[in-house]
This record gives C-alpha cells, sequence and structure tokens, in this order.
C-alpha cells in the first residue's frame, strides 16, 4: 500500500528510490508507469499521464522492470527495435529507427551483440538491451525497478554511472529503485526514501544522508550508517570489550572491520577524533577513548587504565610513532604492566627497539590469537 | 545486413519448394501415373477415371493439406506468443480436442439427430469446431494465472485433452452406430474428403485470418516481453489476447472442420521457422511458419499415402512421428529456445 505522495522530480536528474524490502518501491513505480491504478496525477511536461493512451504514454515514459524476459529466439536488435513501436506509424521500420536502435544500442555498450540471440546473453548483457530498448524510446522519464540487483559489483557501477550519464546527455528524468545506498549516495542527484509506504525524505543526498534517517529506515542492530565514509558497517556487539587496540593514522581500520566481522566486541584509544580510525572506531566500537585536542600529543588518564582491567588482549596495530602518538606507546607499557598480553603487528626489530613487552603477530595470525580468545569467552 | 540475405535466401528456397510439392502430391498416391499420363492429361486429353482421380481427389486433397498446414501451423504459432513457451500447440494444449467436442455434440449428441456427418455442411461443422475451440482456449487462459511454468501449463492442457476425451467417450457409448463410426473416421484426421468447396472455404477463413496477425506482427514481439513490458511500450495486451484467442481458434476450427484433428503441424511449423531463421520476430517467423507449415503438412500427407500403400493411413500418424521427437527434444533442451523454467 502507498499512502500520499507527492514528488516533483527534474530534467537530467538521476534519482534514487531508497527504501527497505516491502516499502512499496515497486509498486510506486508501477503506479507511476500506470501499471497499477491509483488516484492522483502524473505530469510529465506537463501533460497529464492519466487521459493519454497506453501508446502515448510511451512516448513520455519508458521502463526497465524486474521481470525475467524470455522472448524465444529474437535477436537484441529486435529487442530493442521494440522501443520504436509508440513512434512508428508504418508497418516497416525507417532508416531513422534504425539509427536510433543502434545508437541506443551503442550507449549502453551492446552495438556489437545485436545480431546475438537475447537468450545466449549474461544476466549484466540482458539488463543492458533492455536499458538500450528503454532509450530507443525516447521517453522523457525512464523508470527502473532495480536495474543492478543481479549484477556483479563491476556491472552495477558500470550500469549505474551510464543511467546518469543517459539522464544529464538526453536531458531526462531517470527514476531507479535501488538497494545499493553507497553508489545511490556517489552518484544520485536526488533520493527519493520510502517507508511503509510513504516517501519519508526527497532531497539531495546530502541532506538525505547528514542525519540518523539511514539507520532509522534500514532498521538493523548489526550494521550501521557511516556519515563520513559514506559507508555500511558492521557495528560490534555492545559488549564488555575482550579486546583493546591502540591504533591511529588508519592503521586501525583493518583491524576494526576484521573484529567487527568476527563478533568480537573491542574498546579502542587513544585517539584524535581527527584521526581516520576515530572517524570508523567512533560507529562501530564497543568503545572509543578520544583526545579532542587535533595535531596536539595524545593524553591519557587513570580512567582507560581502569576501563581496560579486566581485557583479555591488547593489540598494538603498528601505528608510526610520532610525537602525537608515542603517548600510545606509553599506554602499551602501562596495560603491558597491568598483565594484559599485548600482540603487536610490528616487525620484531621494531618491538626491541621500542622496548616493548609484546607478542609479535601478523593479521593473518590474529585469527589464531582471536579465535582462543572466543573459547575462553565460552 | 547478413540476417536480412540470409531470410531472402531461405525465403526464396522454400518458396521455389511449394510448387514442387504441390506437383509430387498430384502425382503421388495409390495409383500410379506415369509422367507420360499427366502430361497427356494436362495438355491433351484422357481419360474420365485419370482425370478424376488427378482433379477431383488428388488435387483438391493436396491443395487442402497446403491451405490446412498453414492454418494450424499460424494457429500453433499465435498460441507459441499467447501463452509465451514454444510448446504451445492447439493438439498438445487440448483445444483441438475442444474442437472435436464440438464436433462430437454435433454429430453424435443429438444435435444433427441422426442425419450424419457426411450430411452436415462444413460450415456447420466449423461453427461447432469453433465453439469447442475457443471455449477451450478460454479455459486455458483462465487456469494459466494459477499455473507458474511451462511443464505445468502443458500438463494442465494434457488433462483437458483426458476430460474432453472421456466426455466424447461417452458421448460415443450413447451414440448411434453410424454416427460412432462417421465421427471415428473423422477423428482419424486426413486430408482425403477435401472438395473444392471446402479449399474455398479453408482460404475464406485462413487468409484474412493470416493477413490481421502478419499487420499485429510488432504487437505479438512485443507480447513476448510480458504483460507489464508490452504495456509500457504502449501495447494493450488484453486487447492483443482477445485477438490472438479468436485468430487461432477460427484457424483450428476451419482445418478441424475440414480435415479433422491435425496434431504437431501447430508446433513442428513455427520450430522449424525459428530454428532457420535465427530470429523471433513476427515478421519473419510468421512467413516463414506459413511455409513450412504448408510444406510439413503437405510431405506428411503425401507419406500417409505412399508408406502402406493402397492404404490410407491417418494423417496425424505422420505429423506425430515429426512433431513428438521435436517436442521431446525441446523439453529435453530447454536452453535457449526461450521456455521459462
Amino acid at each position: 500500500m502507498i499512502k500520499q505522495v507527492s514528488l516533483d522530480l527534474e530534467k537530467g536528474f538521476f534519482v534514487a528510490l531508497l527504501g527497505p524490502n516491502g516499502a512499496g518501491k515497486s509498486t510506486l513505480l508501477k503506479c507511476i508507469l500506470g501499471l497499477l491504478d491509483a488516484k492522483g496525477t502524473i505530469l510529465i511536461d506537463g501533460d497529464d499521464m492519466s487521459g493519454l493512451a497506453d501508446i502515448d504514454a510511451a512516448r513520455l515514459r519508458a521502463a526497465v522492470l524486474t521481470d525475467k524476459v524470455y522472448p524465444f529466439n529474437m535477436t537484441v536488435r529486435e529487442i530493442i527495435a521494440l522501443g520504436r513501436y509508440p513512434h512508428q506509424l508504418g508497418f516497416r521500420e525507417n532508416a531513422t529507427d534504425r539509427k536510433i536502435v543502434f545508437d541506443a544500442a551503442e550507449t549502453l555498450g551492446v552495438n556489437e551483440l545485436l545480431d546475438s540471440r537475447f537468450a545466449n546473453l549474461s544476466d549484466g548483457q540482458k539488463q543492458k538491451v533492455l536499458i538500450a530498448r528503454a532509450i530507443a524510446q525516447k521517453p522523457k522519464v525512464l523508470i527502473l525497478d532495480e536495474p543492478a540487483t543481479h549484477l556483479d559489483a563491476n556491472a552495477r557501477i558500470e550500469i549505474l554511472l551510464k543511467l546518469r550519464e543517459i539522464a544529464r546527455q538526453n536531458k531526462i528524468t531517470v527514476l531507479a529503485s535501488m538497494h545499493e545506498i553507497e553508489i545511490a549516495y556517489r552518484i544520485s542527484d536526488r533520493i527519493i526514501v520510502l517507508d511503509n509506504g510513504s516517501v519519508v525524505a526527497c532531497n539531495h543526498p546530502e541532506k538525505i544522508f547528514e542525519n540518523k534517517m539511514i539507520d532509522t529506515i534500514y532498521q538493523n542492530k548489526n550494521s550501521t550508517w557511516n556519515k563520513i565514509f559514506g559507508t555500511m558497517e558492521i557495528k560490534c556487539v555492545k559488549n564488555e570489550p575482550l579486546v583493546h587496540v591502540v591504533a591511529g593514522f588508519g592503521t586501525g581500520i583493518p583491524i576494526y572491520r576484521y573484529l567487527a566481522r568476527k563478533a568480537i566486541p573491542f574498546s579502542t584509544g587513544m585517539l584524535d577524533r581527527i584521526d581516520v580510525d576515530y572517524c570508523l572506531a567512533a560507529s562501530v566500537a564497543s568503545k572509543t577513548f578520544s583526545n579532542d585536542a587535533p595535531y596536539l600529543p595524545l593524553t591519557y588518564d587513570s580512567e582507560i587504565l581502569e576501563y581496560l582491567r579486566h581485557a583479555r588482549l591488547i593489540l598494538d596495530s603498528g601505528f608510526p610513532v610520532t610525537a602525537q602518538t608515542r603517548p600510545n606507546m606509553y599506554l602499551l607499557i602501562d596495560l603491558a604492566k597491568l598483565g594484559i598480553p599485548v600482540v603487536s603487528l610490528r616487525s620484531t626489530t621494531e618491538i626491541q627497539r621500542l622496548n616493548l613487552n609484546a607478542q609479535k603477530t601478523t593479521i593473518s595470525e590474529l585469527q589464531d590469537i582471536t579465535s582462543k580468545l572466543e573459547i575462553n569467552t565460552m | 545486413m547478413l540476417s536480412e540475405k540470409r531470410h531472402n535466401k531461405l525465403a526464396f528456397i522454400t518458396l521455389f519448394l511449394i510448387p514442387l510439392f504441390l506437383i509430387l502430391g498430384i502425382v503421388l498416391g495409390s495409383v500410379s501415373f506415369s509422367a507420360n499420363d499427366i502430361v497427356q492429361c494436362v495438355f491433351e486429353s484422357c481419360d474420365d477415371t485419370t482425370a478424376d482421380i488427378l482433379w477431383k481427389i488428388r488435387l483438391p486433397r493436396t491443395v487442402g493439406s497446403l491451405i490446412g498446414g498453414v492454418g494450424i501451423a499460424v494457429s500453433g504459432l499465435l498460441m507459441q506468443s499467447l501463452f509465451r513457451t514454444p510448446l504451445a500447440d492447439p493438439g498438445i494444449l487440448g483445444i483441438t480436442s475442444g474442437a472435436s467436442l464440438g464436433v462430437a455434440l454435433l454429430v453424435m449428441g443429438g444435435v444433427s439427430a441422426g442425419i450424419g456427418i457426411a450430411l452436415i455442411g462444413i460450415e456447420v461443422l466449423f461453427v461447432a469446431a469453433l465453439v469447442g475451440s475457443f471455449l477451450t482456449i478460454l479455459l486455458l487462459l483462465g487456469l494459466i494465472r494459477f499455473v507458474a511454468n511451462t511443464t505445468t501449463l502443458l500438463l494442465v492442457g494434457l488433462m483437458i485433452s483426458w476430460i474432453i476425451g472421456s466426455a466424447i467417450a461417452v458421448l460415443g457409448i450413447l451414440a448411434q452406430q453410424q454416427n460412432l463410426q462417421l465421427f471415428y473416421v473423422w477423428t482419424l484426421g486426413s486430408f482425403a474428403p477435401t472438395t473444392i468447396h471446402s479449399i474455398y472455404f479453408m482460404s475464406f477463413m485462413i487468409i484474412p485470418t493470416i493477413a490481421a496477425s502478419v499487420i499485429y506482427y510488432k504487437r505479438l514481439d512485443a507480447s513476448l516481453l510480458g504483460e507489464d513490458y508490452a504495456k509500457s511500450i504502449g501495447v494493450n495486451i488484453k486487447s492483443l489476447q482477445k485477438f490472438s484467442i479468436i485468430l487461432s481458434s477460427i484457424l483450428v476450427a476451419a482445418v478441424t472442420a475440414v480435415a479433422g484433428p491435425v496434431g504437431f503441424i501447430g508446433i513442428a511449423g513455427p520450430y522449424m521457422a525459428r530454428l532457420t531463421s535465427q530470429s523471433g520476430s513476427h515478421k519473419i517467423i510468421i512467413p516463414l511458419t506459413i511455409v513450412y507449415g504448408s510444406l510439413l503438412t503437405v510431405v506428411a500427407d503425401i507419406s500417409a499415402r505412399l508408406i502402406l500403400r493402397p492404404v490410407d493411413l491417418p494423417i496425424t500418424i505422420i505429423t506425430a512421428l515429426i512433431g513428438g521427437p521435436i517436442v521431446i527434444f525441446m523439453l529435453v533442451k530447454k536452453r535457449g529456445e526461450g521456455l521459462s523454467q
């Protein structure tokens, strides 16, 4: 069920329609396409769609749907040429139609497949052909239902970027429902967020992603939207941390992701709040100790030592030791004194040079160390 | 374009084959004539028996099978587009059975009250067959909403055939001996009883119907993408469906009224058209289906006369031998033929 919806979309825009499964994305698109009955008006360039016959409407809007097509052994050329149907009055297609079909195929990069059978193509190629068919229709609005969902990572980006390019070059509105939030953030001119059949927002991506909206809509206690990176991150279970990571300058990011993946609760610090590690840690760690004094040497007090008294393992990420991060070395030494085992990703010589009481490890050996932790916590 | 040249070549070869088989259809049969006899009969004069066999029996029969083949093949093609599976065929889906039930009700169900099939005009038979086939397609189309894939559709068609078959059997038990025999002979299927009148009748029904489907070729192409896609490019699929139902039931009924149920040409004709053309557009497939449908049927008819000469076999025996393996092959090798599931 779709409740009251009012949208105003501009020419030349790539508009992403986001929302969880069951939010009503497909239903909304089908209403706009006239495939489902809905009350209200849809205007394209001032023309009221509800008053138009199918064939007249087909000159204004085209669709790429999620329906699988099995067109016997129609060729790619024949499929794309179907897009010319609403424009053809005569029995045969003329030279203009042929050129438009070829150009549409070229735009999507399937011009060499024109004489191939559609059934023999890969999923990505099939999707390109169906889009080319919609382009050949020369619509003012192009509507796509999850155009990239079943494609591999490369083809997904390729098709979505192509759609944005099509929107700009042909000065048409492209409206696509999608699940790729991260890509939508990067390529859309506008984003519509749909939840429970209502439009929650329709705005610039920056506006959409500046607050907690995405987290609220895609309610998931295991993941979180990271505003700074523009990525969906796996959240650490908010439990008593088992591991404490001492990191900085980005050396912590792979470790945080690793621990989050293994569902091992961890804390981290000290971190400068402008450190890239902090940007991730703040959203995924159980607890992050930080200083709000940009570029100045880090400081720590007894609070962190008290907090980590029962930690099972201290992990030194191998952060570069500078005037700013040197206090973290002292922190490592202090923590070792508490009797907590320390493992370091540094080389043996560096561990000796820094006078660290730590066991050398590598990111691949972390598996063994952390698996022991998990057994112990059982 | 390469494919266009190929299609022209194909059209040329196949069109050349039609007159060849027409001649063969006149020459070959249970009674053999020498080339000399025939040339004499065409250009000079010959005895009445020879003339009668050639012009009153073999010519109508051959022309009838050429035209009837076209009708059945194109009706198969329309059903394949309607149900979106290349395995649809009036025989397989039980539509021919529906037509037979119409005829059975007419001949044995007391409608004709003992007149007998031989005395019922072709037009009356046609109306009975048309009602039967039309209602069966409607039933199938209603059921297809609950049918998930091609295989289930075929099974549903098979069940409809069985159900109609038992209805016909009941009629047969209750019918008078003479009517039952006439009906039985009719169900075997043969173009042997074709007369000049029935050729006119079939042409009158089939030619405009096929012309209409050729005019609709783009819409038929669009329907292959599915209902929603078709609507999105401006094709009203609901009216196209009605159009296909009416046209294909007219085609089935016209041929069935003349020759009885002829199986498998509806699947074999379009199959060969797709196989040889490497195209899926009705612009190319309809003309090729016409050619292959008529060729296959005339070959089947000639074979029916020759295989156990002088016994004249029912044509369905031959068409099943051609079409049956094609259906099995398509079911086994689903890939690429556009079968969903």
